[in-house]
């Protein structure tokens, strides 16, 4: 690898030279100082948002889901639509940690961590959802499982794809806790090593498995990593998809569409990376990690927002054309009409607005590094990507086929209040996370140095990075195709 | 009444005592009274200083259900278990019971069969041998039986403002109405029509026992108009009996004779036939409407026209000249001026075209109007053919003039003394403000109702009336036809029946039923043809609900004049003659009338018979000269304003009597499809130009008198009315009626003749419970339309054929080709598939079927802001689309994706309206059942989609990927929404049909095809030893119901059964058939004479009072009747 070769790539690691220590000073100075006053003030705001949420939901089960302003006709609404928003934004996480770890791309080491803890918090938000969005949770929380039981051959139903959720939605879970866990035992243990609490040690000691740092640990450490990438990649394309057919296989005109698992999957990739944005521009500044996560970063997940903005925008048209061309006068109504000039008209035009046509401003480089430019897109994508959901769900059913039913949707303050919840519950944990966590990967940024890269292709001295370097490091790129890195 | 004898066969028990202790054989008091409870005694509860046994469960319970919420669990409802410590007998638990009885519900008296549980009566459906009303029973009746579980019902007698009891009560009447024994001039006693042979010696004996009272009828439903006129033209004071059957031209002037007028479900069920098409049956009967507002009779007519109520005087009067004229009747018809001459002269040829076999009825209240419209009938002959007039109906012997006199003389203080007994005139009716005034200023004043009603609580003296369910009692529903109110449970409060009572308030108190045998007796039983003792008679006739008799003297339950139609029709009857004394029919008496009288027995052995020709009686000669003194036309009183008021009542509510009742009122007004409320019905030109939107808070004043109500569109209305249902704003009612609210319309109809009001905009807005609120089917192939015309040369029209491979069966028959789907398909190899058909002819929107299914499958009431929240849980719903104008059509090949949406101004001004009932479809590839995770709807191997309530954990994927959006999910544990403190839940659920569950919150339910009455018809055949259930074994609850027959309901794979028949008829399609869902639920595509409810120009164009607004033009026009309306384009589309 030549990073430092071709002049024209940008450092992963800029400011000045850190040296090992200086790296792993920076990635754990947030977890050993205490916390700061900016952090109190995003952690109070958040944790009060989780307590008033979480109680709503107490008060929801409690009273039963009349208390969102669902009915007959719409039986969905914000539940189902945060749902697989959340669903969505935790796939950048695995995308970024699996994906482009497979693939290569050494830029992914300094996001990684945090994408991947975002996954985890956005999955459990989203596996919510489908909990208490159940008439009676207290029987479908268990129900869903295909247990064996004493009633015969009473089973569940295959055919649905709520229950494809169920399975699809806890692998993904448990594949990526997995997968991040492991790829914090070697922090873990810098950390066990770093302090001198009995306690810490202990717990760190405990929660690294006895990692030494061998070239042998290295080594078990690097294929089992790869192997979770590999397993992990598919997810990514298949927790989408199967949650996209929630709605395909229904149907219900608006939903009743073969396109929707690529194009879930590209608006989960979109909204997932602007979440990663979100957090980023305010953790690397928050952090003192500019030098680690770097504006090329930013740069290079702008250009995936660009990308799989324009997917998204690929997969509306296509909707239209499919309304148009179908003959379905059904299928064009929902389109045509119920969308474009409906009563959530404006739902419609937020989402094209955020999703189309606002991305398009980072085809102008300078864009993508103007760290405010970029902040408000990512806001405005994670909005544009809330009413691509609510307008697939609630605009497809508020007017189906019989025009005798069609009614309309909003929802309560309970449902504004639950999800504000999962948004505080969300920031409450990562936040959490930021604390005694490491947000970064020490071990693998320091294999992206500048130093380490000089080293690359001599001796592999350092232990570590050199055992990284044996399992990490791609296929040295030709100067022309650096080119088109740059 | 002896609470232990058979109440099946009416034959009391022999008189056997038997006795459990001694206490009970020597007579102790309080042991019998034990005794007396049918399920015992209580268990003894603690006298609350302590925790009583039951109290600690409570406690117990309470903690833990405290604890279950704090867990996340749902409070599940209190569970009761009830053991029969005694068998009561001839009740076997868990078999239903079926008793034949009377409807109490409103004056028509339809013959009912009601289900009773253990003991309970739990549902109505109507009684297939009855002559009239058959198995049909409407919304109200429907709902009568929760009027029986009724928390708000006066529980026991009110003397001096506090609960007495009876002989308290009986003793303190019969001390105020003391001073009346001698010389009861100055007492008017006031009750509804009684027509029932011993209900009216009861009265004639309370008459009696005061002698000089005055008896005044007061009719929730008053026809005086109608009979004044009848007494006129006839000499026989009574409301005709119609025959729509054998009317094939029918004009109706105001009358909503399928919804709400006389005996809407007579009627309706004598028409349907004329509506229905086969091979052998290519016509249609032809209905013309003219109205102010749109009712059931003008949304189901062929041809409509909108007037102003003011019109409607002059267009009779008119018409009435027209057709005298053209049939060379010798009445001279004074001349009216009307802007419907076009209308009037095109009517007046189709009526003289169908001579005999025509009708025309008129809702006027002025008598001149009433005698035009005889005087049209006669010329048409039509009297003696579709109307009868020497059998009058029994129940409608209210009389104006009399009313009249009555509150004179309250006003000028000769009256002194009111006895009430089951009216409720303080409310009721345009006096009501008089009648409040004479009620409480009266010295005297003693109220028998069910409840403290508005006149019940003016009263000094208050009782409590039996509901019909509780008490014997009889009707004559019309001469000849008698029959028997027969009581399914003991009183469940203290109540006494109107009999009963009447007699104690005579002083000659009596047991209901021994009264009603003996009059029976003597005045029943000799008119019977079949020379069976009485004993045999009695017991025939109440296990039938009713008997054929010959009609006697039917004096019309009081003083006031009451002719005989077996009489001469100069012979009055006199005074308070009860009809038990003209026992023998009497034979002598002018000719045609003593013949018809004469002829009736042998006729009248069959059931049926009563209904077809050879019971027609002769008409009565046709007084002319009476006729024409009678068509002077009155001044018209108007008050003034800018809009006519059209005070209508409701299909669900009526006259507001059964304001109380939660399942009416949260039925849907089959037009407006608005629960909960009465509103200011406007055009929606109208309403957009007074600049008010649906919802929106409108004063509606007129001079003294003004309301403010919520604004709905109704298409269909005439631009300068506003219409308003009548009964609702009852205070007095209960808890639901309260809840209810509304406002009370009676009082403005006591300002005049016509009732003009402004109508002003408040700013206030309230959310009205709708259950649909788009008006239009957008054009979309849900609904099948053609005319009779196109459906003559195809029968197939407008309804093209699936490609069959996608449908799975051609149209042809029961060919099972392999569908078209990536699901193995089921194959209903079994003995049963189940599946109905719908005619979308027949089906007039009356919404008894809603009702009927409500109650029998227990669908809980949800409140009106629930309603408006769009959570109504109606399992079978009558979807209402008003036809847009043929502009509006898109062409060939066009696909219109512009919906109606709010802008109403897109319908046409006078639109057609379809019905389309729509309950679960029981679909053979049906969304719901794919995606539900845990197999909480699954498919039958009869093919029914089936819930298993218990497994469901309500993630609503299936209502979401229902395409007809027929599944309703329990938002709420419903009984403690809305409802609570409204409704007596503990009363109520002793309505609830044990063979349904009872869903708890968070579950889904639909329609489960009555499965119910399916597994009860299985093990019914099986029983008898048959080997499978055939048509008639079982039917749905709103198949049975249906005053049309509307439904059929059957096995698909008997190939003889009636919905194989229809499922086979060319017309029938399924809805959304091209989405494979392959429902089994069929429909018959509807067929009319034109798609254009005014066929010729409109004249109301040309009216000077509608400022030009809707052309005629505009409206002649559409469709062209070429059979290429809404449902033409489907068809286009379709290729």
């Amino acid at each position: 690898m030549s990073a430092t070769a071709s002049h024209l790539r940008e450092p992963l690691v800029t400011g000045g030279n850190p040296q090992l220590g200086d790296i792993t000073d920076a990635i754990v100075a947030p977890m050993e100082n205490k916390p700061s006053g900016l952090w109190w003030a995003a952690f109070i705001p958040a944790v009060t948002l989780f307590v008033a949420g979480f109680t709503t939901i107490g008060y929801q089960i409690s009273e039963g889901i009349g208390t969102w302003g669902l009915n007959k006709t719409v039986g969905w609404g914000w539940d189902i639509t945060n749902f697989v928003w959340w669903v969505g934004i935790g796939h950048a996480g695995t995308a970024i940690s699996a994906i482009l770890f497979l693939f290569r791309q050494k830029w992914r080491t300094a996001i990684n961590r945090s994408a991947e803890a975002m996954t985890i918090l956005a999955v459990i938000c989203a596996a919510l959802y489908p909990l208490i969005h159940m008439g009676r949770p207290w029987f479908g929380a268990w129900w869903f499982a295909p247990l064996p039981n004493m009633r015969g051959p009473l089973w569940v139903n295959f055919r649905s794809p709520l229950l494809w959720d169920f399975f699809a939605i806890s692998t993904y879970f448990s594949i990526s806790c997995v997968f991040w866990y492991f790829g914090l035992i070697p922090d873990l243990a810098t950390f066990r090593d770093r302090t001198n609490k009995k306690l810490k040690k202990t717990i760190y000691g405990i929660l690294s498995f006895g990692w030494t740092g061998s070239n042998r640990d290295w080594s078990h450490y690097e294929i089992v990593y790869t192997i979770l990438a590999a397993l992990a990649a598919p997810l990514v394309l298949s927790v989408h998809t199967i949650v996209s057919m929630d709605f395909a296989t229904s149907v219900i005109p608006g939903w009743h569409t073969t396109i929707f698992p690529p194009y879930f999957v590209a608006g989960a990739l979109f909204s997932g990376f602007a979440m990663v944005l979100t957090l980023l521009i305010i953790a690397r500044k928050t952090q003192k990690l500019e030098h680690i996560i770097t504006i090329g970063h930013i740069d290079n997940m702008a250009k995936v927002v660009l990308a799989t903005g324009m997917l998204v925008g690929l997969a509306y048209s296509t909707e239209f054309l499919i309304g148009w061309y179908s003959g379905s006068n059904y299928e064009g109504f929902i389109f045509f009409s119920s969308r474009m000039k409906g009563p959530y008209a404006w739902a419609y035009w937020t989402m094209i607005s955020c999703n189309v046509i606002s991305p398009q401003i980072f085809w102008y480089g300078p864009m993508r590094r103007n760290l405010v430019v970029v902040f408000i897109m990512s806001i405005f994508v994670n909005i544009g990507m809330w009413f691509e959901r609510f307008v697939i769900i609630v605009t497809s059913l508020n007017r189906d086929y019989l025009p005798s039913s069609w009614s309309r949707y909003s929802p309560t303050w309970v449902e504004v209040m639950e999800y504000l919840g999962t948004i505080g519950f969300f920031f409450t944990a990562y936040l959490l996370f930021v604390r005694f966590l490491p947000t970064v990967s020490i071990a693998e940024v320091k294999m992206v140095a500048s130093w380490a890269q000089k080293d690359a292709h001599g001796s592999h001295h350092h232990a570590a990075s050199g055992a990284a370097a044996a399992g990490l490091n791609p296929v040295p790129a030709s100067p022309k195709e650096e080119v088109h890195h740059g | 009444m002896d609470g232990n004898h058979s109440i099946k066969d009416g034959k009391p028990t022999p008189a056997r005592r038997y006795w459990q202790t001694v206490e009970e054989r020597v007579g102790d008091p309080r042991a019998l009274a034990e005794a007396d409870i049918e399920f015992g005694p209580a268990p003894r509860e603690g006298d609350g200083s302590e925790l009583a046994r039951r109290d600690f469960l409570k406690v117990l319970g309470t903690t833990f259900a405290a604890a279950s919420v704090t867990a996340g669990c749902a409070r599940r409802p209190v569970e009761k278990v009830i053991p029969y410590v005694q068998k009561p007998e001839q009740i076997t638990p868990g078999a239903p019971a079926y008793y034949a009885t009377t409807c109490a519900g409103c004056q028509a008296a339809c013959g009912l069969l009601v289900k009773a549980r253990d003991g309970r009566p739990i549902k109505i459906e109507g009684n297939a041998d009855h002559p009239y009303s058959g198995g049909g029973v409407c919304a109200r009746g429907q709902a009568t039986v929760i009027d029986l579980y009724d928390g708000d019902r006066l529980r026991k007698p009110v003397v001096a403002g506090a609960e007495a009891e009876w002989a308290a009560f009986d003793k303190a009447a019969l001390e105020a109405l003391a001073g009346f024994k001698s010389n009861g001039a100055g007492l008017a006693i006031l009750t509804p029509s009684f027509s029932g042979a011993a209900t009216r010696a009861a009265a004639a004996a309370l008459v009696a026992a005061y002698p000089g009272a005055r008896h005044v009828v007061i009719d929730e439903n008053d026809h005086s108009a109608i009979r004044a006129a009848h007494k006129q033209t006839h000499g026989v004071a009574g409301v005709p009996l119609l025959d729509f059957a054998k009317a094939e031209y029918v004009v109706s002037l105001g009358a909503d004779w399928a919804g709400t007028w006389i005996a809407p479900v007579w009627w309706s069920r004598q028409a349907a036939p004329g509506r229905r098409l086969s091979k052998d049956k290519q016509t249609l009967s032809y209905h013309v409407a003219v109205e102010s507002q749109m009712s059931l009779t003008g949304a189901n007519a062929d041809e409509r026209v909108r007037v102003l109520p003011s019109e409607l005087r002059n267009l009779t009067m008119a018409l009435a000249a027209s057709v005298a004229k053209a049939a060379g009747s010798s009445v001279t018809v004074p001349t009216a001026e009307t802007a419907y001459g076009a209308q009037v002269e095109k009517w007046t040829a189709a009526l003289v075209a169908n001579k005999g076999k025509s009708l025309v009825v008129s809702a006027s209240d002025d008598v001149a109007v009433q005698t035009a419209v005889n005087v049209i009938n006669e010329a048409l002959g039509n009297y003696g053919k579709t109307l009868d007039a020497n059998r009058p109906l029994g129940n409608f012997a209210a009389d104006g003039a009399a009313q009249q006199a009555a509150l004179a003389d309250f006003e000028a203080g000769k009256l002194t003394g009111v006895l009430a007994i089951g009216v409720n005139p303080a409310f009721i009716g345009k006096d009501a403000a008089r009648w409040q005034k004479a009620i409480s200023g009266a010295a005297t004043s003693i109220a028998l109702a069910d409840r403290l009603d508005e006149t019940a609580s003016l009263a000094k003296l208050a009782a409590p009336l039996s509901h019909f369910l509780e008490a014997w009692g009889d009707h004559e529903a019309m001469p000849g036809l008698a029959g028997i109110q027969q009581p399914l449970v003991r009183p469940i409060f203290g109540t006494r029946s109107v009999i009963e009572s009447m007699l104690a308030l005579a002083g000659k108190p009596q047991d209901g039923l021994a009264f009603i045998r003996e009059t029976w007796k003597t005045s029943v039983h000799p008119r019977q043809e079949k020379k069976t003792g009485f004993t045999a008679f009695w017991d025939q006739a109440v296990h039938d609900g009713f008997a054929l008799v010959a009609p006697a003297a039917i004096a019309a339950g009081g003083p006031a004049e009451a002719p005989t139609p077996a009489a001469a029709p100069t012979v009055r009857a006199e005074g308070a003659a009860p009809a038990a004394e003209g026992a023998a029919p009497a034979a002598e008496g002018a000719a045609p009338a003593a013949e018809a009288a004469a002829a009736l027995p042998a006729a009248a052995t069959v059931a049926a018979a009563a209904a077809d020709d050879s019971a027609a009686t002769a008409p009565a000669a046709f007084a002319a000269d009476a006729a024409a003194k009678a068509m002077v036309l009155g001044e018209v009183k108007a008050t003034a304003g800018a809009f006519e008021l059209v005070a209508y009542q409701s299909v669900a509510l009526g006259s507001g009597r059964a304001a109380n009742n939660p399942f009416l009122q949260e039925l849907p007004d089959p037009l407006s499809k608005c629960t909960w409320d009465n509103y200011a019905a406007l055009s929606p030109r109208t309403a957009k130009e007074l600049g008010v939107e649906q919802g929106d808070i409108v004063k509606v004043s007129s001079g003294v008198v003004s309301v403010e109500v919520p604004v709905v569109y109704q298409p269909g209305l005439h631009d300068k009315a506003v219409a308003i249902a009548v009964g609702y704003g009852r205070k007095k009612a209960g808890r639901v009626a309260e809840l209810a609210g509304g406002a009370d319309i009676f009082p403005f109809l006591a300002l005049g003749d016509v009732v003009k009001v402004d109508v002003a905009k408040t700013g206030e807005h309230r959310k009205l419970g709708f259950s649909q609120t788009h008006p239009s089917y957008e054009h979309r192939n849900i609904v099948r339309e053609t005319t009779l015309e196109a459906w003559k040369k195809n029968p197939r029209s407008n309804n093209p054929e699936l490609d069959e491979k996608l449908s799975g069966k051609g149209h042809a028959g029961q060919t099972r080709e392999k569908p078209l789907s990536v699901w193995k398909a089921h194959e209903y190899e079994g003995k049963y598939k189940w599946e109905m058909a719908i005619d979308l002819n027949a089906c007039n929107g009356c919404s008894a079927c809603v009702i009927a299914c409500n109650i029998e499958n227990n669908i809980p009431v949800v409140g009106r802001l629930e309603v408006s929240r769009k959570r109504d849980m109606h399992w079978m719903r009558i979807d209402r689309y008003y036809a847009e104008p043929a502009s509006a059509t898109p062409a060939p090949g066009e696909y219109d994706w512009d919906p109606v949406e709010d802008d109403w101004m897109q319908l046409a001004e006078n639109p057609q309206v379809v019905f389309q009932p729509v309950m679960c479809q029981h679909c053979e590839v049906a969304g719901c059942e794919t995606v539900c995770p845990v197999l909480a709807t699954v498919h039958t191997t009869e093919g029914l989609n089936s819930m298993a309530y218990n497994r469901c954990i309500g993630t609503r994927y299936c209502a979401n990927n229902c395409a007809y959006k027929v599944r309703r999910f329990n938002w709420f544990q419903y009984p403690q929404g809305e409802m609570e403190g409204k409704i007596d839940y503990d009363l109520l659920s002793l309505s609830l049909n044990p063979d349904v569950t009872v869903r708890s919150r968070g579950v889904m339910e639909k329609c489960s095809m009555c499965v119910q009455r399916i597994q009860l018809a299985k093990s019914e055949v099986l029983r008898q030893g048959r080997d499978t259930v055939a048509d008639g074994d079982v039917q749905t609850a709103c198949q049975q119901t249906c005053p049309t027959d509307a439904i059929t309901f059957g096995n698909i794979n008997d190939a003889s059964s009636a919905v194989s028949a229809a499922m086979q008829d060319p017309r029938r399609f399924k809805m959304l058939e091209e989405i494979n869902s392959r429902p089994a639920i069929g429909y018959l595509t509807k067929v009319r004479h034109q798609f254009d409810m005014m066929p010729a120009e409109d004249p109301a164009a040309a009216a000077p009072a509608h400022g030009g607004g809707h052309g005629g033009g505009e409206h002649g026009d559409e469709h062209g009747g070429d059979g290429h309306g809404a449902g033409g384009n489907a068809e286009k589309k379709e290729g």
